[in-house]
């Protein structure tokens, strides 16, 4: 347990440095204190066009270490940060703990109805025989290949569509000022995460079926569904737990373009909008996402281990 | 051997035929076709009365619709399909010669500096790669744009887009090089006696020669979402040319920067303002990379399904496994000794 708690210090030091190099990397190759003056003029109208500046890049160590030290300072001082936005200084928090609950709140409520839909979906196709399964199979890999962007644009546009030709509007499409579009992106959210989760969940469900307990079960005379549902899950939510990873990564890409087709003023696009005046921010929302999901992630590894004694795959 | 199990793997062959068509298409159209296009601006109706004003809806003639100088979307995704599959495909082989010596090189090391550089790459995990190249392309792209030779700009944003996923692929390569070490054939030569250099030549590398592939062709279909991605975010890739498409008030001339290689994620990116007035604009480049990222699914798909055959073939196995299954009912029993009480 000891050894156990230390490897996961180690790993949560590990990636601390690991987003604090990132976050400051445009220091290294750029003198980035003039960037930022020059972009502080634009956007306040002091300047029109760079057209007569000349920047060229450079490898800037001393700027980059003094980046890492003092973001890190500013780490322990969160409450006091200020951003430039809009010709003024902000702070950025509490808004943009709100941003980030508002987000990832929608991210949540996302996952949780697409791990819904997905278990309804494969004990759905569990049921039907395995030829025609196949083809649902196919079907479903098609689903999975589309661009996300390729979904989220579609359905836009089927709604804006549907609402020329009918007058009906299916749900918020847009946020505009005070119309706060909701139920639209976490359906929409919900929808790639369902795929995969399908696909990951068949092929742990095709496995378990070819184990000796589930013929031993059916042997007993337990029905198909119950088998299924009770026996076949349980084993196959650790695969499940194996690739969580993989899955919260592909709905954050996932979140970031709805946020951008959908002009939602959410977690994601707060941060593109404002990392290149305020590269920090990059860095602290980096923090905030990391700080939730590795405790989230280690305690399910602790808990998949200590349950099953097997080793969760990389 | 792969080979001739791939031209009999349906997904693989229509993938793969999908987007030679396309790369052949392109190729074909800028060089016969292209100094002949002329754009037009109106269209007329047989009276030669003007019906519709650029950009045109979709419609037989146009059948993904024009944009604003009246290029035609379907030959302007043609032209540019030789530069967004190119760039990517460029951008992969990049990434897997890169990762591949890194890899070996990690492979090399002992375990405890592996487990270290493991938790340093985790932090990819924790946001989507597009933010991470959204965040390093833009010093250059966005704010001093005007300043760096276009050479400059786009050596530096492949070079981020390259770079970015190398320590998550040679650390999976890493891995790999390791678990196909540790296989019984490779150590059985080792033990016959086989050099290090030998037995990775000749045992080590067939093996591995597949697995590369898939993840190459995987990386192709990323990095094609990568430039969909960030074609979303107004950056593009590769040459833009700025025309002035009229004069303000001021006097000020309105310039507009057109992609002028037709770079799909250009045409995102220019496009994307108009998406509820001229929704086709942005619809012909997303269903372009939709294609194309299915095709390399596919692709992927056809590869894996056929590594996965290189055993026995499906013939011989059939015939191993062609005992009937017969039901068992009473009357297949003779009751001998007595009945149930015993």
């Amino acid at each position: 347990m000891k050894r156990e708690l230390l490897k996961l210090t180690l790993q949560f030091f590990l990636t601390t440095i690991g987003i604090l190099s990132i976050g400051s990397l445009p220091y290294l190759f750029f003198d980035l204190e003039r960037h930022l003056v020059v972009l502080r003029m634009i956007e306040s109208g002091e300047l029109d066009n760079t057209l007569f500046l000349y920047d060229s890049m450079e490898i800037n160590f001393q700027a980059y270490f003094h980046e890492i030290l003092s973001t890190i300072n500013s780490l322990f001082h969160i409450t006091d940060f200020q951003y430039h936005a809009k010709k003024a200084e902000f702070f950025l928090f509490p808004e943009f703990l709100h941003k980030y609950l508002f987000s990832m709140g929608q991210l949540g409520v996302a996952l949780f109805i697409g791990l819904i839909l997905a278990i309804l979906g494969t004990y759905l196709i569990m049921l039907v025989p395995t030829k025609r399964r196949n083809i649902t199979k196919f079907v479903l890999f098609i689903f999975e290949s589309l661009p996300d962007i390729f979904v989220v644009v579609m359905i836009q546009l089927i709604v804006i569509w549907i609402y020329k030709k009918t007058d009906i509007l299916l749900f918020n499409i847009v946020n505009s000022f005070g119309d706060k579009a909701y139920v639209m992106p976490v359906l929409i959210l919900s929808f790639l995460p369902t795929v995969y989760i399908i696909k990951y969940l068949l092929i742990a469900f095709e496995d378990e079926n070819d184990r000796l307990y589930v013929e031993l079960a059916r042997g007993k005379g337990l029905r198909k569904s119950y088998i299924l549902l009770v026996h076949i899950l349980r084993n196959a939510t650790i695969t499940l737990f194996n690739n969580f990873k993989t899955i919260f990564w592909f709905s954050l890409s996932n979140l970031l373009m709805l946020e951008v087709v959908f002009n939602i003023n959410g977690f994601t696009k707060f941060i593109l909008d404002n990392c290149i005046l305020n590269p920090k921010i990059m860095t602290i929302g980096l923090f905030m996402v990391f700080l939730p999901f590795f405790i989230i992630f280690s305690l399910t590894n602790l808990f998949i281990r200590k349950l099953t004694d097997q080793e969760v795959v990389r | 051997m792969l080979i001739k199990k791939l031209l009999g793997e349906p997904l693989f062959m229509i993938g793969f035929i999908a987007i030679l068509l396309l790369l052949i298409g392109s190729f074909v159209f800028s060089i016969y076709y292209q100094s002949d296009y002329e754009p037009a601006t109106v269209l007329y109706d047989e009276n030669k009365l003007p019906i519709e004003n650029a950009p045109f809806s979709p419609s037989f003639r146009y059948p993904l619709g024009s944009d604003k100088l009246g290029y035609n979307m379907v030959l302007m995704l043609l032209e540019g399909a030789k530069y967004t599959i190119g760039l990517a495909a460029f951008i992969a082989v990049c990434r897997l010669v890169l990762s591949f010596f890194v890899g070996f090189i990690l492979y090399l090391l002992p375990k405890k500096i592996k487990s270290l550089l493991h938790g340093l790459t985790d932090v990819f995990y924790y946001a989507p790669l597009t933010i991470f190249a959204y965040f390093l392309i833009a010093p250059v792209l966005v704010t001093f744009s005007w300043s760096y030779e276009e050479s400059t700009r786009l050596i530096y944003s492949i070079t981020v887009i390259i770079l970015m996923a190398v320590p998550i692929l040679s650390l999976f390569i890493a891995i790999e090089i390791e678990d196909t070490f540790r296989e019984e054939f490779v150590r059985n030569a080792k033990i016959l006696g086989g050099g290090r250099i030998h037995v990775f030549r000749k045992h080590v590398a067939p093996f591995l020669t597949p697995k590369i592939l898939v993840v190459f062709v995987q990386q192709i279909g990323q990095v094609l979402m990568i430039f969909a991605h960030l074609g979303l975010l107004e950056i593009f890739i590769g040459g833009t040319e700025r025309k002035v498409m009229g004069v303000t008030y001021k006097g000020e001339a309105i310039v507009e920067a057109f992609s002028m290689s037709h770079e799909w994620g250009g045409l995102i990116a220019k496009n994307f303002a108009y998406l509820s007035a001229f929704p086709w604009l942005v619809i012909g480049p997303v269903v372009a990379f939709a294609f194309t990222i299915l095709a390399i699914n596919f692709i992927v798909e056809g590869l894996k399904r056929a590594m996965k055959n290189d055993g026995p073939s499906k013939k011989l196995l059939k015939k191993k496994s062609s005992h009937r299954s017969i039901e068992i009912k009473l009357e297949h029993f003779k009751q001998i000794g007595l009945g149930n009480r015993g």
